[in-house]
């Protein structure tokens, strides 16, 4: 019944959209109640629809308009129960942020193109979630680019903002042309980008084909989801304002690539899941130790973003289809929520050096506890949403591979250790410089904070609630029982891998704890006035400096050289690529002389060239 | 009545004349009359053109039987030619409308819309001519009076490019006329229809004649639609002359060579359609890749919107090619794919550059720094340029995307060796985002002081139609697909009087 | 005694032709590079004529009268455009006159 009327959802925002360009430029919020008021009727709007696929327990999928007069370009709507899960993220998260805006932005003085550039933003992204085939998604996405790239760039003004966009921009569009490719393949031998009619046909395809279709199109991912080795804008999309990195960087957009695979998971062979596999461990372990030593509040949670993406990834490629999902929408809540806390340390403090701030608990106790529950969520200590999701994510990579289940283990203490680093260090300890003046932010900040900080905590318990049974109605019924048979393990062996990741997470915070915060208190007095307690403090020293070993030593080392070959060997090759064509454009218009001869020279030449070709084609003469 | 199926080019005709007549009663402060005058007949004819195209394509679709040949095979006025006549008059009207405003302090405006109505009536011609002699006479009635056109005021920059533009033009003419002397020499006729009933039949020692001929007519078109290495003089025609008449050369006149070279081909030497199809696909691939890189570096607006033009021009170039699939149905798309295009880019082309007449009329230049700001100065000019542009780079919603991926649509259905044409066509596509973002980076994110500036009335008109109609394909094509796909089944009928739809 | 078949006006006409191609590569002058323009044209005219007697029908000269006529609306356009050029630049040399490129 609603669901019916889904294409309106996307409608909203963009209708939106156009309001504030067209109308926005005289007010002094720039068009930011026209944003919240028609953005929270699309999440009503959404939520009904969602209501209804729940209760009926049906998807939807509408016949679509010809768009161009061509067969096999029917475009139309697909509400299933994976779109609805992703629809709930984006709405509800976008209405969120959207909210949190109005006081994070106030007085920015060009505040009308930022509502703007978020309306178009979440009206292709919600366009790209029902979307029922893969060329109108396919365009979507394209448009989820380009808000992206405009916000990224929001200040413009800011040289680093500038090129920032601009990296992302290129490095997502080398994604984007993979699964450009993919998709016409598809379409070449399949005759159809109906993503449920390629679900029909592809049990019957060429395996070769579906593997390389499939795996370009997982390309398109790798680059949306910043996924090794496209990962590298993701942390300089951090230029952007901290609401985008959080609705855009962190909740949904990136997490576009993880739908994209889930969205067109039948069609992946094994061969394909592999590379998703390994490419989403890769990632995973790599980000977290990078996250480790970085000093920016938000280059941290970037890294930590990227990090669980590769979760989510490794998930989707061991055969977790349920896990990827589960931890996306777990991961949308308390990763959006880390970020409206940094934001709203960035609103107080106006830094963004961790070593700057400290102490901020007592200046700022709301954002403090909303920190701290989005912390402990992400870490994957029990009992919140991040737990439960890693939870079938470790079980899952179990039964697939051990190798790989060693290096997410890995990720995860990093996690743990990075998360709970970043928050002693910002929230306890001795004042920093720039803490002396901060306070807590105002209502309108604060109320989204909360709402995110109940999601953060509560949302692994859908598990309970037949979470898994609702998302698996959206694959084919073969494949599901293909599915829970591969990841099948015995119940002993789970309990066993659920305390195991407990206790890595356990030592990751102990650690950081021990390092972090301990050593702080010795620093100050107590080595010089307790001499007996001294030496027992020099274990904790020494604990400190098996830390710094490791971290200074090896992981420092390790992410330096991981930082050398994104710089210099990802970048380079990026913007070689860049310089290349610019130069051989420079040499390209030289041939251009400016003297008519030439160019008529040219012409007989041209002439001669074709009665070549056409020897050469006809063998005739 | 034979006459009630050439309206539009009677009253092209007439207007063309009585422009030049009505001009030497006129006093020299009241000639902006001839510019009204002018586009009142480019109205008419353009609206019985469309009367007739819809009448036609009803009947089509109602299986009755319409005239299409007329004169003894001289003309064939199927739809195939009356979407090209809507694409030239369309263009036509818009650079007229703006050309009031631009040449407002200009002499000789009765020369200069007479020359305009002149070389739309030849191209119309060129649209519906089924006949070498009659193709070559309105091929140069359309050339000479853009040459003249070029040269308009006679400053450094507009003789320089006309100079060029006649040069390579006339040269180009010769080479055409040898090829076509030796297809009639080979065949004994001039008729293009007949002419592919004779092909087969001819005597293996004139074979390589016939080559000889084919080429020569592949190379002299390929002046007219700027492929490469053919392209050389349009960029530099394109700068130098008035932005209005670089529009109406963009967007009109290149696109004649592609109604000419599209029927020689399509009909007349389909027993070579391999060999061409490869040598447009060659063709194709060189020109795209030539036109955007070299486009990549320039500094000045009117001559990157030429490369422009010409990358643009591979595309079509590159569904000309696609042409020769033997995959049936393919064709059909082919044709549509680039009669699409040609009406697209036509309307975006033209409107970009109508907006550069616009600017430089103010006095900014046409350098692309000094776009800079200009979303705050002029912002309808800058916006509707903005929408020319993102059409051009093919960002979907937009004119350009569809029938670029009408194109892709068609080398991708093609199979084979096409795809590669169509790969090409991509990364083409996104290097060219590079390009046409900077001058919107230029226009809107660039600080600047300075006043906001009246903008011309009518040229502000016309880009605000063009934008709108670009922005109406972008978002429902399927009437403009319709007619494309009519247009191509109206070609391939061999001027039958019923067509089927595909 | 040589038979003259077309196919030697058809040489003839190809070696007038490549003179006048010649002359338009090398010639600096703009005027004889008109001149060579109206060389090419009136190879063509000789194939049209010769290729008329050929065929034994009279539509190539028809062509060819079509031609002369449009190669002197050619010339004056042309020699219009090299008036207007001389003018502006000052010399009809046209290898000097080369301010838009690249």
């Amino acid at each position: 019944m609603i669901v019916e009327y889904a294409w309106i959802i996307p409608l909203l925002p963009a209708i939106a959209f156009l309001l504030i360009v067209l109308f926005g430029k005289g007010r002094k919020e720039g068009g930011g109640y026209i944003a919240v008021s028609l953005i929270g009727t699309s999440m009503i709007l959404s939520l009904l629809t969602i209501a209804e696929v729940v209760l009926t327990g049906k998807g939807y999928e509408s016949t679509g308009i010809n768009w161009l007069g061509i067969k096999g370009f029917q475009f139309g709507l697909l509400v299933d129960q994976l779109s609805s899960i992703m629809l709930f993220v984006v709405s509800v998260i976008g209405f969120v942020i959207i909210v949190y805006s109005l006081g994070y932005m106030k007085g920015d003085h060009d505040v009308q193109r930022y509502y703007a550039e978020m309306s178009l933003f979440i009206a292709s992204m919600l366009a790209l979630v029902i979307s029922s085939n893969l060329v109108l998604f396919f365009i979507a996405w394209e448009f989820v680019g380009l808000s992206s790239y405009l916000l990224i760039g929001f200040w413009y003004r800011k040289p680093s903002a500038a090129s920032a966009a601009k990296k992302a921009f290129l490095v997502t569009r080398v994604g984007d042309i993979m699964l450009l490719a993919g998709i016409i393949i598809l379409y070449i031998n399949l005759g159809t980008v109906n993503i449920r009619e390629l679900f029909v046909l592809a049990p019957h395809a060429n395996v070769g084909m579906l593997t390389l279709a499939t795996l370009l199109i997982f390309g398109g991912a790798v680059g949306k989801s910043s996924q090794f080795p496209l990962h590298v804008w993701l942390p300089d999309a951090m230029e952007g304002p901290t609401t985008v990195s959080a609705l855009i960087h962190a909740a949904t957009m990136v997490t576009a690539g993880i739908f994209l695979v889930a969205r067109v998971y039948p069609l992946f062979t094994p061969e394909s899941l592999m590379v998703v596999a390994w490419i989403g461990g890769i990632t995973a372990l790599m980000a977290a130790a990078m996250a480790v030593v970085m000093t920016d509040i938000k280059r941290v949670i970037a890294y930590s973003t990227i990090s669980h993406l590769g979760f989510m990834t490794v998930a989707l490629g061991v055969g977790g289809y349920f896990a990827g999902i589960f931890h996306l929408f777990n991961h949308s809540f308390f990763k959006a929520l880390l970020f409206l806390c940094a934001g709203a340390v960035i609103h107080a403090t106006h830094t963004q050096d961790i070593h700057d701030m400290g102490g901020l608990w007592k200046k700022m106790p709301i954002t403090g506890t909303a920190f701290f529950i989005g912390a402990w969520s992400l870490s994957g200590f029990p009992p919140w949403s991040g737990f439960w999701s890693k939870d079938v994510i470790l079980d899952n990579v179990y039964a697939y591979n051990h190798v790989l289940f060693a290096i997410t283990a890995g990720a995860v203490i990093l996690s743990a250790v990075y998360i709970f680093r970043l928050f002693i260090i910002v929230f306890m300890g001795k004042e920093g410089k720039a803490t002396k003046h901060a306070h807590e932010v105002s209502r309108v900040m604060t109320t989204p904070l909360i709402a995110l900080s109940i999601g953060a905590l509560f949302s692994g318990f859908l598990v309970f609630f037949g979470l898994k049974s609702f998302l698996m109605k959206s694959l084919p019924g073969n494949l599901v029982g293909a599915l829970d048979k591969a990841s099948a393990i015995s119940a002993g062996t789970h309990e066993y891998i659920t305390y195991f990741s407990i206790s890595l997470v356990a030592i990751g915070i102990i650690t950081v704890w021990a390092v972090y915060s301990l050593k702080i208190v010795e620093a100050r007095s107590i080595r010089h006035t307790f001499s007996p307690i001294h030496t027992i403090l020099i274990n904790k020293f020494y604990i400190d400096h098996i830390y710094l070993f490791i971290s200074k030593k090896i992981i420092w080392n390790i992410s330096v050289i991981v930082d050398y070959i994104d710089e210099y060997f990802v970048d380079g090759t990026v913007n070689g690529i860049g310089k290349l064509s610019i130069a051989f454009g420079r040499k390209l218009r030289k041939l251009q002389t400016g003297v008519v001869q030439d160019y008529a020279a040219w012409v007989l030449f041209g002439t001669g060239i074709i009665l070549i070709i056409f020897k050469a084609k006809g063998g005739m003469i | 009545m034979v006459l009630e199926h050439f309206y539009p080019e009677i009253i092209i005709a007439f207007f063309a004349f009585a422009t030049l007549f009505i001009d030497i009663t006129l006093k020299k402060d009241h000639k902006d009359f001839l510019g009204y005058f002018s586009l009142a007949g480019i109205a008419l004819a353009l609206i019985s053109v469309i009367v007739q195209s819809i009448s036609t394509m009803a009947s089509y679709s109602a299986g009755k039987e319409v005239q299409v040949v007329f004169f003894n095979g001289m003309i064939y006025n199927d739809i195939f030619a009356m979407f090209f006549k809507v694409v030239f008059l369309v263009v036509a009207l818009f650079v007229v409308l703006a050309s009031v405003d631009y040449t407002r302090k200009d002499n000789y405006k009765g020369e200069y819309y007479s020359l305009i109505l002149f070389a739309t009536f030849g191209m119309m011609l060129v649209a519906m001519a089924g006949n070498l002699i009659l193709l070559f006479v309105s091929l140069e009635l359309a050339s000479i009076s853009t040459y003249a056109l070029t040269a308009f005021r006679k400053n450094k920059a507009n003789t320089e490019a006309a100079m060029k533009y006649f040069i390579i033009g006339a040269l180009s003419s010769g080479i055409i006329l040898f090829g076509m002397s030796i297809l009639y020499g080979v065949t004994g006729t001039t008729n293009i229809y007949e002419i592919a009933k004779i092909i087969p039949h001819v005597k293996d020692s004139f074979n390589s004649a016939l080559i000889l001929s084919v080429v020569l007519l592949i190379a002299g078109f390929g002046y007219k639609i700027a492929a490469f290495p053919f392209h050389m003089w349009a960029p530099d025609a394109y700068q130098g002359a008035p932005s209005t008449i670089s529009a109406f050369l963009a967007a009109a006149t290149k696109k004649m060579g592609f109604v000419a070279i599209i029927r020689i081909l399509v009909i007349a030497l389909p027993l070579y359609v391999s060999e061409w199809g490869v040598i447009f696909g060659v063709l194709g691939v060189l020109t795209m890749t030539v036109g955007n890189f070299s486009a990549l570096k320039q500094t000045n607006i009117k001559r990157m919107l030429a490369y422009s033009s010409i990358a643009q021009a591979g595309y079509i170039i590159a569904a000309i090619a696609v042409i020769s699939s033997t995959i049936p149905n393919v064709k059909y798309l082919a044709v549509a794919a680039a009669l699409l295009h040609i009406l697209t880019h036509a309307l975006m082309k033209g409107g970009a550059f109508i907006a550069v007449a616009g600017v430089s009329l103010l006095g900014i230049g046409t350098e692309i720094k000094n776009y800079r700001g200009l979303g705050k100065r002029m912002p309808v000019t800058a916006m509707a340029l903005t929408i020319f542009l993102l059409s051009l780079a093919g960002i979907p919603f937009f004119a350009g995307f569809i029938s670029k991926f009408l194109i892709l649509a068609a080398t991708v259905e093609a199979r084979g060796i096409y795809i590669w044409l169509g790969i090409f066509l991509v990364i083409n596509s996104v290097v060219s985002i590079y390009y046409y973002g900077r001058v919107i980076k230029y226009m809107y994110f660039e600080d600047f002081q300075g006043d906001k500036l009246k903008e011309p009335k009518l040229i502000a008109t016309s880009l605000v139609v063009l934008a709108f109609l670009v922005v109406l394909i972008g978002i429902a094509p399927q009437k403009f697909v319709h007619f494309s796909m009519y247009a191509a089944a109206s070609l391939f009928s061999h001027g039958h009087g019923v067509v089927m739809l595909h | 005694m040589i038979e003259v078949t077309v196919f030697y006006y058809l040489v003839l006409s190809v070696i007038i032709f490549s003179i006048g191609a010649y002359g338009m590569l090398s010639s600096k002058n703009g005027v004889r590079l008109l001149m060579s323009i109206e060389i090419m044209l009136n190879a063509v005219n000789i194939n049209l004529v010769a290729f008329s007697s050929f065929q034994g029908n009279l539509t190539g000269q028809v062509f060819a009268a079509f031609t002369i006529a449009i190669a002197a609306a050619e010339a004056t356009v042309g020699l219009a455009i090299l008036l207007a050029l001389y003018r502006s630049f000052g010399t009809v040399n046209l290898r000097k006159i080369s301010k838009m490129r690249w």
